[in-house]
């Protein structure tokens, strides 16, 4: 009689496991509040920020079946990212002017570099570098979060993107960082950067305000007089190099509010997808080690009983126990191969997804070109202007070569 | 007859004396043609791109002599080829020297006879910073005469050290405005393209209908303003979209034992939305109830 029940027993708790291996599971989104200045902080110890457009982080030799990683995808994240950066840096009111800049050629006080370690719509991981113009190295940090169902849900408060929480936590971090440095250094690092400018705009007035360090370091050697209209001017032109850089921010918030309903729609879907294949391919694996536990346990249990009915009875439990089992087994793996079109879908989505945001990508990579070009050719101008006004200034001239003493030899007595 | 022939030897030999004489008086001629003409090339090369002819001309015309300087190239050159013939009167391959001294450092070398340049090598050392300045001169178009032209090469003649500041910060001003509406265009241009904010709450909008405006970057110096590190933009765009319901009022219309379930479908995202958008308590939390109870939360 115990045999029989036990036979029972397994093919009852086979049904009801299985049924238990659908159970989803509950994912509560991480949250970090954000920072906020509650004061307005002074002027003159707010840095500027810019953000680099993020390395893509995909591997050389990138198989996408394997990594999953789809380059253009990625291409569009690395541009979007930094810019949603910006307008989180932007809200707390705790840095000057925020911009997203095309390279490290643009003059500013703090930059940050980042990488995409990860970004599936479930999981992000960003790893984000800072440094500020005088070459010092702040933080590195990787910043990673696991998205929960109400992270893309109509309810939410829209202007919270998914992966806010990174974004929160690492304004956090330079904030943390920033307090620490004394008004001193703040005043060091605007004035570093105001020089490099000058000293790019007008490198015979103002090369030598500031010395290259070994270490690659930039220090102040001296200030300029603040009477100086080359100041003045230098200033003006400041001016338009950071309009240049607005402008350019307005090309990258075009592309960021363009690519962001289709990125939230592809981050949404390739996470549910993403979610069904993982629990597919668990609940698959559970199903099968029970399956073989049930016909293992059935072929185990003696059915040699005295009487012939019982001995009947059992021998057909047995085998009704090893068919169930064995047919687990069997649906477990149909169940594990089946969780592959979840990726399939993830590859149709992401092609979906390329298809529109591509596009932008090209269009807002040439506007920064024809931009910048632009730029850069009125700044190579101005450089030449600036040399003849320079010159004009103090009355010195290029045919006069400064080099550096040596001493005359003595004459032979 | 002796005498005779004498006479006709002197009268050849006086011949190819003056052939040898005209041949020398027709080369030097040439020299001095030839660094002319060095010196115009030399001050058009010397000029970078656009607006470069205003560059060469300063070159050009600095070394040819003062008079010729002010931006015309042709001028500038022809008159440096001239001032070279010029000096030449006092020895051919001096004047040809003089010539190439001041119009292209490297090509007076070339030219044999420096005996003559003593003063003229003072001029031509100006030939050489001028061509030097022409360098900058290519401003873009507004490449000017250079202050290394003194005394009036590639300078407006009777320009004075203070109107010539005041005219080349003249030109930077009107170069800085031509490029403030450079980028004005281009802002304006920016402004025309349709900005969808529906991915954040809100509707179509313009581009200055994001966070920053056109032309400006809205600073962190505004102190709290954001708040939450959310986007910036019209207030309808941080409302929820749950019958216009806020966040805080979904935070209190949901009961705290309602999770974030992974596997949200259709149905149990509809009951939340009702639930949510139930104004009845009574009612409110009997959808709630079918949720839960819809994705077994009751165990």
């Amino acid at each position: 009689m115990n045999r029989y029940r036990q036979l029972i027993y397994l093919i009852v708790a086979l049904g009801f496991i299985n049924g238990g291996c659908t159970v989803s599971e509950v994912i509560h989104a991480e949250q970090t509040s954000l920072d906020v200045a509650s004061l307005k902080v002074a002027e003159n110890l707010l840095l500027d920020v810019g953000i680099l457009n993020f390395d893509a982080g995909i591997p050389e030799a990138n198989n996408v079946e394997e990594t999953q990683i789809y380059p253009e995808v990625r291409e569009a994240e690395a541009r979007y990212l930094p810019y949603h950066i910006k307008t989180t840096l932007q809200g707390t009111g705790f840095w000057g002017a925020v911009r997203v800049i095309p390279a490290m050629n643009v003059r500013t006080d703090v930059y940050v570099n980042g990488r995409i370690e990860k970004s599936d719509g479930e999981f992000i991981s960003l790893t984000l570098a800072v440094f500020d113009v005088t070459g010092s190295f702040w933080f590195e940090k990787t910043y990673s979060m696991q998205t929960g169902i109400s992270s893309y849900a109509e309810y939410r408060d829209r202007t919270q993107d998914p992966y806010q929480k990174v974004f929160n936590d690492f304004a956090n971090d330079l904030h943390a960082y920033v307090i620490t440095l004394d008004p001193k250094t703040v005043s060091r690092i605007r004035e570093v950067s105001e020089l490099l400018f000058f000293a790019d705009m007008a490198p015979d007035a103002f090369g030598d305000h500031l010395a290259y360090e070994s270490n690659g370091t930039i220090s102040l050697q001296r200030l300029p007089a603040q009477n100086d209209p080359m100041v003045d001017r230098l200033r003006q032109i400041r001016e338009r190099d950071r309009l240049v850089v607005d402008t350019l921010n307005e090309h990258y918030a075009n592309f960021y509010y363009g690519v962001a309903l289709p990125y939230e729609g592809w981050r949404k879907l390739s996470r549910e997808q993403a979610v069904i294949y993982r629990q597919t391919r668990k609940s698959a694996v559970q199903r099968a080690i029970l399956g073989a536990a049930v016909v293992a346990g059935s072929m185990s249990v003696d059915t040699n009983s005295s009487s012939y009915g019982r001995y009947r009875a059992e021998r057909i439990a047995q085998s009704a126990a090893i068919n169930r089992g064995w047919r687990t087994i069997m649906d477990a793996f149909r169940q594990y191969q089946g969780a592959e079109l979840h990726r399939e879908e993830i590859k149709e989505l992401s092609e979906s997804f390329v298809a529109e945001a591509a596009p932008m990508v090209v269009q807002v990579e040439g506007e920064t070109m024809r931009l910048t070009g632009t730029a850069e050719a009125q700044y190579e101008s101005w450089r030449k202007l600036l040399k003849e006004i320079y010159k004009s200034d103090t009355g010195f001239s290029d045919s006069i070569q400064m080099s550096d003493p040596v001493r005359s030899q003595q004459p032979s007595t | 007859m002796n005498s005779i022939s004498q006479q006709a030897k002197v009268i050849r030999k006086s011949i190819n004396v003056f052939s040898a004489f005209l041949v020398l008086f027709v080369l030097g001629a040439c020299a001095v043609s030839y660094s002319g003409s060095t010196g115009m090339s030399g001050g058009g090369m010397s000029i970078p791109g656009g607006g470069s002819s205003g560059g060469g001309s300063s070159g050009g015309g600095s070394s040819g002599g003062g008079s010729s300087g002010g931006g015309m190239s042709g001028g500038g050159s022809s008159g440096g080829g001239m001032s070279g013939g010029g000096s030449s009167g006092g020895g051919m391959s001096g004047g040809g020297s003089s010539g190439g001294g001041g119009q292209i450092r490297g090509v007076s070398g070339a030219i044999p006879g420096m005996g003559g340049i003593g003063d003229v090598g003072a001029d031509g050392m100006g030939g050489n910073s001028g061509n030097m300045d022409c360098e900058p001169g290519g401003t873009g178009g507004w490449g000017g005469p250079d202050e290394e032209c003194e005394g009036g090469v590639g300078q407006y003649p009777g320009e004075s050290q203070a109107e010539r500041r005041e005219r080349l910060e003249g030109e930077l001003e009107k170069s800085v405005g031509d490029f403030d509406e450079v980028i004005a265009d281009e802002q304006r241009e920016i402004s025309t393209v349709g900005r969808n904010t529906e991915g954040f709450g809100g509707g179509q909008g313009g581009a200055g209908s994001g966070q920053v405006g056109l032309g400006k970057q809205a600073g962190g110096g505004s102190g709290v303003a954001g708040g939450t590190g959310a986007i910036e933009g019209p207030q309808e765009e941080r409302e929820a979209s749950v019958g216009g319901l806020t966040e805080e009022e979904i935070k209190a219309r949901t009961p705290d034992d309602i999770p974030d379930l992974v596997s949200e479908d259709i149905v149990s995202r509809q009951l939340r939305e009702a639930a949510l958008s139930e104004e009845d308590p009574v009612l409110r939390e009997r959808l709630w109830e079918e949720y839960r109870m819809y994705n077994d939360l009751n165990q």
